[in-house]
């Protein structure tokens, strides 16, 4: 396992390097350095011209680009939410607060970096890397760019701000663009200005203080598939306790009526002022529930992060919170975490977005996670009216879990995403509606609105 | 960022300027600023396909020209030459993104990057600043030293800076920094230009390696081990008659000896005078018979050499670059080319009549003790016997010495059997290899008051049938010694001449095919010496070749266009009048008189891209349609 502590020093270097000079800084070293390469004999050519012009010119730029002194304050709006791979915007809100007007600002917006350990950007290349080019599977370090964009979640560009008088205000509309599912947070603002020649360009980090608000986080909801969906059907189950089992134990409150005690019934049931009044024991009867309880299972035991078909499974995830279902329905949600997570929505329970900003910050879980996550399914299978399983694998394991499933009288549908759904697609197991697919084939039938 | 207007135009004719292709740079410059017009509507429509044709015709354009200027001119100059044609051969990509209005992708200019599934892939990518930086770069690296260089090079790159800092910076401040910065590139340019001078002057002599320093001979008298030499070719020697026996050719002369190496007598190199493209060495007048000429092909090393001369050497033709000559007759070249033919007019007799100094008899002290004790243990040399005898005897008298009692060998000794030196040489081992022979003979005669010197150089006795000339390589590198006797300095070797033969063991069973390899390049040189016309056929070429490829894809997306258009044609009742209309409009028009289904058939024989065999036949059925409608009426069924 090799150390990506040059990586960490390339990625901040070209960090303050893309702060420090502008694109045609940049190319102007670029040329300045070649032609210093071919003037090296000054007697062969004036390519040494090229060379003493470009330094000098890049030298005064940098010189002139001092340290930015700025009175400004900046407050963002953002959008509730964004979807994995789509673009949207936001509004910056920009006032100078001080005496002078200010001219040919440039903001930079930076989000939070988090930096992957070397063993998840390992397995992650072991799993990924074959997709790669060569001089990516040898360096690594585009790979490793790649995967800092996306733990970033979203990409802003740089936004040039309007001549912007004394205490005078403007509202920029930002372009974002949403690269991965996950969380964004907005941590830092900059302001950059360029240098009299266009070559290099003073900054300066903008104090909290002048940011409103100080961190903010934007939610990116994974991508999902523009696939027809059947509206989800079942039957309709006894609930004991009712809707309010759905989030925690207890029984339901729909009150129905009073009756004789029978053999059995819980203490708590008993009507103590009915008893008193009758002087026979008395109990309370409560209305059953019967409605529909949809479970959503998603197998997190990916082989590592960014894997092609985890992705592909949670963005199908995604598309079965959103299929149309009875109004009166519940969806349950399984996966697992650091544990095992059971989110409910429907019946006021809970907003289908919130599963969605869940879904947005899975992660792949350990290999054997999956019996766990089988178990919690089969514990409950009782309230369960229908069950999609979206599976990575179609192992001993999960043809088993299937067994015990359908044993429960549950009828499941599951959906096997891997890589290589086309030739696993003979292997189908009788009595399941078992459907292989791969995220070649999940991403070719389009990403919805 | 958007490039100012005029400033790729500009640029294309200062490098035109500066490469003198004009003819390719004028109509460049105008094509570009043609398409970057304002308001102009997209000239081709360029999809992804098209955009990895442009890239991949780049590519063997470039690799065409790396292939070209580095077997015609080496590595260091060739990739020069290369870049200074870059500009060039990556005109397409500046070309589609202005003819298309379209920037290419990253994964259109990578191959490596062609099928990512990374996002950064698609990323945008505007070729025409690189393109432009290039365009700056090629021109300084064709361009000679001028100030007019640096004034047009300022100029350029103050608009282009100027237009990308518009309404962004102020402008005295742009002016104030612009003029403070290229004020001082302008100094700093001259400064490294004379750095690089005062570094060559005093620091290339001591790294360079394998170039005869005219002033020192480094010998290996006193090293270790077993000295070889490898068999590359250095020169090649083209006689006019072929040579009796060895011939000498000579590119250092040295007088003091200081028991490790030899140096040459002070003085400066004198600016060899020309005269009708001949130069004439120092001392010699014109040469009359006999006289014989040689044709020397060799190269320099960094623009510097020494010409290896016959010692009759009396002039020299076709000599390149700044020649000069000192007092013993060695010639050396500065900013000479990197190919070498010099042709030599030299006297048979291989004598220079030229007076010795004092310091041809120099002999120190301790070299004279060691030669007391010689002649004590070998009296045919002793002084005594010989002082009384002429110069030429006593001459005779030392190369017999050599001749009978010393043998050549290529050993220099090892830790178990000692250092040799020439003491050593003389009284005890009574073997060497040629600098020890040479170094003993001239101390040995100096001590027998005949003027000598050192002289190193190269013996040219190998004649190659495939070339048809001589070859001097490294290891036939020789020392030897020059004698004044008879009021002329005269040719002596006492290296016994089975040292050709021990050479020639060393060789490397690799020799003829390393011959032939370097025969080849030498070859291609002289045709890129020659100045046949393949730059100039190269730079048409590669003209032509870019023109056809461009006519092919605008040919193509027109006819795409044309077939694109056809195919919205709506499929109503006047289907054919429109089609017709369509038809006129991409440029075939029907002919007076000429009916419209002789035109179709017509247009479909002479292969319209815009009538394939499905669109005929389709073309057929409306025209039909037309007929039935104008002849038999409305109400006609079909």
């Amino acid at each position: 396992m090799k150390s990506l502590r040059p990586f960490r020093f390339l990625f901040a270097l070209s960090q303050r390097t893309a702060l420090r000079f502008t694109a045609a800084g940049k190319g102007a070293i670029a040329f300045t350095l070649l032609a210093a390469v071919f003037g090296l004999d000054t007697r062969m050519n004036y390519a040494h011209g090229v060379f003493s012009l470009g330094t000098m010119l890049l030298l005064a730029d940098f010189l002139a680009s001092r340290r930015l002194n700025l009175n400004i304050s900046v407050k963002r709006v953002l959008p509730d939410f964004l979807t994995a791979g789509q673009s949207g915007h936001y509004t910056l809100l920009v006032s100078n607060c001080g005496s002078v007007p200010l001219s040919g600002l440039i903001l930079h917006e930076r989000l939070r970096q988090p930096f992957p350990s070397a063993a998840a950007f390992s397995g992650r290349r072991d799993s990924v890397v074959a997709r790669s080019n060569v001089f990516d599977r040898v360096v690594g370090y585009p790979d490793w760019l790649d995967w800092l964009r996306r733990l970033r979640c979203a990409e802003i560009d740089p936004q040039g701000v309007p001549l912007l008088p004394p205490g005078g205000t403007t509202e920029i509309d930002v372009p974002i663009r949403a690269v991965h599912r996950g969380l964004a947070v907005f941590e830092r603002v900059l302001v950059a200005r360029w240098a009299p020649l266009g070559l290099c360009q003073a900054s300066v980090e903008l104090d909290v203080s002048r940011v409103q608000p100080v961190a903010q986080t934007l939610s990116v909801l994974p991508a999902r598939y523009a696939m027809r969906l059947p509206p989800a059907k079942s039957q309709r189950n006894l609930q004991p306790g009712g809707v309010s089992l759905a989030m925690r134990v207890g029984d339901s409150e729909e009150f129905r009526a009073l009756r004789d005690y029978r053999p059995g019934d819980p203490l708590r049931a008993i009507h103590w002022r009915s008893w008193a009044r009758t002087g026979r024991p008395v109990v309370r009867e409560y209305q059953d529930e019967f409605f529909s309880r949809h479970a959503l299972l998603v197998d997190t035991a990916a082989p590592g992060w960014f894997d092609p078909a985890f992705e592909a499974g949670i963005s199908l995830a995604a598309t079965f919170v959103l299929r149309p279902r009875e109004a009166d329905s519940l969806l349950d949600m399984l996966f697992v975490g650091d544990r095992v997570h059971r989110l409910t929505s429907g019946r006021g329970l809970g907003e289908t977005a919130s599963l969605l900003r869940v879904l947005a910050t899975v992660t792949p879980s350990s290999a054997d996670s999956f019996q766990p996550l089988a178990n919690a399914v089969l514990q409950g299978a009782a309230q369960i009216g229908s069950l999609v399983c979206i599976l990575l694998a179609w192992d001993e394991q999960r043809r088993e879990f299937v067994r015990r499933v359908q044993a429960l009288g549950v009828l499941p549908h599951v959906f096997v995403v891997t890589e290589a759904a086309q030739s696993a697609r003979a292997d189908t197991a009788p009595g399941v509606s078992l459907r292989w697919l791969s995220p070649g084939e999940l991403a070719a039938s389009g990403v919805a609105e | 960022m958007k490039t100012p207007r005029f400033l790729l135009g500009a640029s294309l004719l200062f490098w035109g300027w500066c490469s003198g292709l004009w003819v390719v740079a004028i109509p460049l410059a105008l094509l570009v600023e043609f398409l970057q017009r304002p308001r102009a509507s997209p000239w081709l429509a360029l999809d992804d396909s098209d955009c990895r044709h442009i890239v991949d015709l780049c590519a063997v354009l470039t690799a065409l020209a790396i292939a070209y200027f580095l077997a015609t001119q080496g590595v260091p100059r060739g990739l020069l030459s290369v870049a200074g044609w870059l500009p060039l051969t990556l005109a397409p990509l500046a070309l589609a993104q202005l003819g298309g209005r379209r920037r290419f992708r990253i994964r259109h200019l990578f191959y490596s990057m062609r099928r990512s599934v990374r996002a950064d892939a698609d990323q945008e990518v505007d070729v025409l600043l690189p393109w432009f930086g290039l365009l700056l770069l090629a021109a300084g690296i064709m361009a000679p030293r001028s100030a007019v260089f640096f004034a047009l090079l300022t100029l350029l790159v103050g608009y282009g800076l100027f237009g990308l800092t518009r309404g962004v910076v102020s402008r005295l401040a742009f002016v104030a920094s612009f003029a403070v910065a290229s004020s001082s590139g302008f100094i700093l340019g001259e400064g490294v230009h004379r750095l690089h001078g005062l570094l060559e002057e005093w620091v290339v002599p001591f790294l360079t390696d394998g170039i005869v320093d005219p002033f020192k001979a480094q010998t290996r008298i006193g090293d270790l081990g077993r000295l070889k030499l490898s068999d590359r070719i250095v020169w090649r020697v083209e006689s006019d008659s072929p040579l009796a026996s060895s011939l000498h050719l000579r590119d250092g002369v040295y007088v003091l000896f200081d028991g490790q190496g030899w140096l040459a007598r002070a003085g400066a190199f004198q600016r060899l005078s020309e005269s009708g493209g001949r130069a004439l060495l120092a001392g010699a007048s014109e040469p009359r018979s006999p006289f014989s000429r040689l044709r020397l092909s060799g190269s320099s090393s960094g623009g510097r050499a020494v010409i290896p001369l016959p010692l009759g050497a009396v002039a020299l033709d076709n000599l390149p670059g700044l020649a000069s000559v000192n007092s013993a007759g060695v010639v050396k070249l500065d900013e000479a080319p990197g190919l070498l033919r010099i042709d030599v007019v030299a006297r048979t007799e291989g004598a220079r009549a030229e007076t010795s100094e004092a310091s041809d008899l120099h002999l120190s002290r301790r070299h004279s003790e060691l030669f007391e004790r010689l002649g004590a243990a070998a009296p045919e040399v002793s002084r005594e016997r010989l002082a009384q005898l002429p110069a030429p005897q006593r001459l005779a008298a030392v190369q017999a010495f050599f001749a009978q009692h010393f043998r050549y060998t290529l050993f220099l000794g090892d830790e178990t059997s000692g250092r040799k030196d020439i003491e050593r040489f003389l009284l005890k081992d009574r073997s060497g290899h040629c600098e020890y022979f040479a170094t003993a003979t001239v101390l040995l005669l100096r001590h027998l008051d005949v003027p000598s010197r050192y002289v190193t150089g190269y013996s040219a006795h190998e004649y190659s049938t495939l070339e048809r000339a001589y070859v001097l390589r490294k290891r036939h590198a020789h020392a030897w010694v020059e004698a004044y006797v008879d009021g002329r300095w005269t040719t002596v070797d006492t290296t016994p001449s089975t040292w050709v033969g021990v050479e020639e063991d060393q060789s490397s069973i690799w020799q003829g095919l390393l011959d032939f390899a370097s025969w080849c390049w030498s070859v291609m040189r002289v045709w890129q010496a020659d100045g046949m016309p393949i730059p100039a056929g190269f730079a048409w070429g590669l003209v032509a070749l870019l023109l056809l490829c461009l006519g092919r894809a605008v040919w193509r997306r027109r006819s795409r266009r044309a077939v694109v258009a056809l195919a919205d044609v709506p499929l109503c009742v006047d289907a054919y009048a429109e089609f017709e209309a369509h038809l006129t409009r991409l440029g075939f028009p029907r002919s007076p008189g000429e009916t419209p289904r002789s035109w179709l058939e017509r247009l479909h024989r002479e292969g319209c891209p815009a009538l394939g065999d499905a669109r005929f036949s389709s073309a057929e059925d409306w025209l039909a349609e037309g007929y039935r409608q104008r002849y038999a009426g409305a109400g006609s069924s079909c």
